[in-house]
């Protein structure tokens, strides 16, 4: 439940942050934005508990990282500074970011429709159906 | 699938109750075993379903399928004990009313 949230939280700021990135599309010199968030995750399940992992270390709990014990990660974004850049200095690719938002829109549902399944399953736990 | 065992839990349950009178047969499970069992079931399949969802929102390889399925399956359950657990207590009730 608590993952749930987190994810979905991490859905909304992403949407904002995509948002943000279209309206900058030809804004001179910006560079777009991106949202980090589930490779967080992903690095902290797959390395080991100590493993220095440079500016995206995270902390983690000294009994390690299990399915159970999943580390406290907070959706950070960053400025994505990798992709081309045209000739005003803007990186925002308008249709790649349509995509994105697509994909995060797709997961947002998802998302929420499993929690909204997950707090009908508890109400029927509490009243007995 | 743990719903399809609803079959199996009837003529089971159905047989033990009918037999309760005397000692269950060795080999045989007694009620309560098999009640235990099948809680034990719906608990596996309620795991199943929040491991599925920590891993589609931790950007795991989970489709939105899989997560969907297995979160109806895990309310199918819940929804099942449920009913079983309303319709022992008013079978309780309807003989503990009767006049002997």
């Amino acid at each position: 439940m608590q993952v749930l949230q987190m994810s979905l939280d991490a859905a909304t700021l992403r949407q904002q942050v995509y948002a943000n990135n279209i309206a900058n599309a030809e804004t001179p010199n910006y560079k777009r934005q991106d949202v980090a968030f589930e490779t967080y995750f992903q690095q902290a399940l797959n390395s080991a508990p100590q493993a220095q992992m440079g500016e995206t270390h995270i902390p983690l709990s000294t009994s390690g990282s299990t399915l159970n014990n999943l580390p406290n990660v907070q959706p950070t974004v960053y400025t994505d500074t990798s992709s081309t850049v045209d000739n005003d200095g803007n990186n925002v690719d308008l249709s790649s970011e349509m995509v994105d938002v697509a994909e995060n829109q797709v997961k947002y549902e998802v998302l929420a429709q499993d929690l909204s399944t997950r707090f009908q399953r508890l109400t029927t736990a509490i009243q007995g159906g | 699938m743990a719903i399809q065992g609803v079959q199996s839990v009837l003529s089971g349950a159905l047989g033990q109750m009918t037999s309760s009178t005397q000692a269950p047969a060795s080999g045989q499970p007694s009620f309560s075993d098999f009640l235990a069992q099948e809680l034990d079931k719906v608990n596996q399949v309620s795991d199943t379903a929040d491991q599925l969802a920590q891993s589609y929102a931790t950007g795991g390889s989970v489709t939105a399928s899989q997560l969907m399925v297995a979160e109806q399956q895990a309310s199918l359950a819940v929804d099942m004990v449920s009913q079983v657990a309303s319709r022992v207590t008013s079978a309780y009730q309807t003989v503990m009313n009767m006049q002997v």
